[in-house]
Order: structure tokens, then sequence, then C-alpha cells
């Protein structure tokens, strides 16, 4: 099961969430250079904080990081939900 | 309540809840209805969540304008604004018995907006406003209104005037505060002006806008005059002396001076000294 939340827009990001057997962050952005490795931190912190194995891949335009939590949270919610 | 700008802004746009503050409106209105679409509702609920949620230092107030009690997801939007430090909750589609489905859900500290944006909500707008004492301000929705009517809108407005008059007066009769309709036409910056200009001679003292560009305009044209700054201060300076002598009313170039216009006064000196003007 995939699921998806968040758009492609400036300062936002696309987050695809699928059911997996381990963790895994499939990682685009515009800012890897410089946020990159921060981007993994938050997002495999997250992903520990709320028991989730799962493939998550993001592709990012310079999103911040109460958007990327936020759109994390709303496909974790969406898959709970389907 | 006073504000002079309400500026809507997406509530699923990451872009503009980042820039909300550095507009320049008074108050800034997030947006879960219309700029929202349905399969999104939950998306952009979060978002503002968690940008509300780690807001520091204000720049201006904050609300948020929820959906409409026939729609299946306010009481959800109420759920996650009850949690968060909002200056207002605006309501859509505002009648007295959606307000009654709202005050059993809603946080009883945030101040409520009405949102009037049709012809019946507009006729029980005495009704509405009297509701309850949350209730502060009333928006005028004149771009659904219109739809309601079946009407054209036009840059003029000739079509929405007599709604205009009739929805300020009764904010003013009710001492809430009346919001203006946004002006919808992005570029026509002199008609922006002339129309605020309009609302404002007929006792409006507040706008909303969807384009911040416009927020410069109408505060320029709201803001009270240097003259009308200094002239306050010197009837308010001179009613304390009268009224030292048990005076309550007085002539002041030539016109008459009492309570009313004293208030008036307080008014422009408050405007103009909290926003730091002059």
């Amino acid at each position: 099961m995939t699921v998806t939340a968040g758009t492609l827009e400036s300062n936002d990001c696309l987050v695809t969430i699928k059911k997996a057997s381990e963790y895994k962050l499939n990682l685009k952005s515009i800012v890897i250079k410089q946020y990159g490795k921060h981007i993994e931190q938050l997002v495999a912190n997250w992903a520990k904080n709320n028991n989730l194995v799962a493939e998550i891949t993001i592709d990012d335009k310079g999103a911040l990081d109460k958007t990327i939590i936020a759109r994390l949270e709303t496909a974790k919610q969406r898959m709970e939900t389907k | 309540m006073n504000a002079r700008t309400f500026q809507f802004i997406p509530g699923n746009n990451p872009s503009m809840l980042q820039s909300s503050q550095l507009l320049g409106a008074d108050a800034i209105i997030i947006d879960l209805e219309d700029s929202v679409s349905i399969d999104e509702k939950d998306s952009a609920r979060k978002l503002v969540q968690k940008h509300v949620e780690e807001l520091k230092n204000k720049q201006c107030m904050v609300g948020v304008r929820i959906n409409p009690t026939d729609s299946k997801f306010w009481e959800d939007d109420l759920a996650i604004t009850n949690k968060l430090n909002l200056d207002f909750i605006l309501v859509p589609k505002a009648s007295v018995d959606s307000l009654k489905q709202i005050k059993t859900k809603i946080n009883k500290d945030v101040d409520i907006i009405v949102l009037i944006e049709s012809a019946n909500s507009l006729l029980d707008i005495k009704n509405i406003l009297a509701f309850d004492q949350q209730i502060k301000a009333a928006l005028f929705g004149a771009e659904d209104y219109a739809a309601d009517m079946n009407i054209v809108r036009t840059s003029k407005g000739n079509e929405i005037e007599w709604a205009r008059n009739y929805f300020v007066i009764n904010c003013v009769a009710q001492n809430k505060l009346a919001i203006d309709t946004p002006f919808t036409d992005s570029d026509d910056f002199e008609g922006l002006r002339n129309d605020t200009l309009y609302v404002k001679s007929i006792g409006f003292k507040s706008r909303s806008c969807v384009n911040p560009r416009h927020i410069d305009t109408i505060h320029e044209v709201l803001n009270p005059t240097l003259e009308e700054y200094k002239e306050a201060k010197e009837i308010v300076e001179l009613n304390e002396q009268f009224k030292k002598e048990g005076k309550g009313v007085f002539s002041y170039k030539g016109k008459m001076v009492d309570l009313p216009i004293v208030k008036r006064c307080l008014a422009i000196i408050d405007i103009c000294e909290t926003r730091g003007l002059y």
C-alpha cells in the first residue's frame, strides 16, 4: 500500500510512504548538499518516534522542517485510514 | 478587535504560510475552506497546525477560516484550532443555526468573526451579531453574496451598495468591527483606492484582501491623516479641561463637541499611536 501527501510546489515536499519490512529513505532535494543529512536525520527520528517501518520517498522543494513533518504525519494518517 | 487589513492565506500552501507574517497585514486569515480542495483538507489542517504551533513573536493577529457547518470538515477543523494560540476563528456561511453548532465545539477564549455571504444572512445580520459575546466582527463576502443574488460583480460595486451600507450600519450599531469584502482586481490600484475611500466614507474601518499587494494602499486610505490625529488630540485635551469645569459639551472650530465625538477622537489616537503612524 502506498500513500502520498504534499506537493512539488516551492517550499513544499511530496512524501510517499510505502509499507515495507524495513525502514528506507529515498531523498531527492533541491538543497541536498546543504540540508541532505539534516533531512535524513529528521525523517529517521520521526519514523522511530512514530514506530513506523516503511519505505519513505521525499521529493523536497525546499520545505522547512515543520512542513516535512506535517506532510509525513498526513501521509501516515492516510495510511492508517485506508 | 482593531485591524485595518485581513489577508487571506491558503492553508495548504507552505510558501505563503511561511511569509504570511511579513506581508504587513494587521491580521491573517489562514484558510481551510475555499482555497483547499476536498481531498486535501486533512493535509491543510496538519500543515496549519505545525506552522501555527511554531509561530513565535507574532507580527499580526492570526486566525483560521474553518469549513462551514454544512460540511463534514468543521468539527475536525475546530479540534485542531482549539489547540492553537489563535486570535480568532472566521465562521463561513454564518447563521444563528450554524453558530449554535459552532458554540458547542469552539474554544471559549477565541474571538469569532462571522462571514456574511448570502441574502438570508445579510437580512438576519442583527440576530447573528447579537447571538454571542464571542462574536467581535463580521466580514462581508460580496462574491458569494452576488452568486446567491445571481448578480454580476463589478469593480464599481453599485450592485452591492445597499448591502454594504446595511452591513456596516448593523455592525456599528452592535459595536462589532465591520470588515469589507476583498477588491478582486489585482492590478487596478486606482480602483482599489477609490473603492476603499468609498467604504471608509460609509463607516468601514477594515478590509479583507486576497492580494498582499493591496495591503499598503488599504492602510494609506484607512489610516487617519496627520491632521485628523492632531485635531483628535486637541479635542481630547480640551475635553479634559472642560470636564474639570463641569462642562460635557463645548465648541471646537465652530462645531459642537460632545461625548460621541470625543470617543471617536480617542479611537483615532489609539489607532495612530498603537500603529506608530505619526
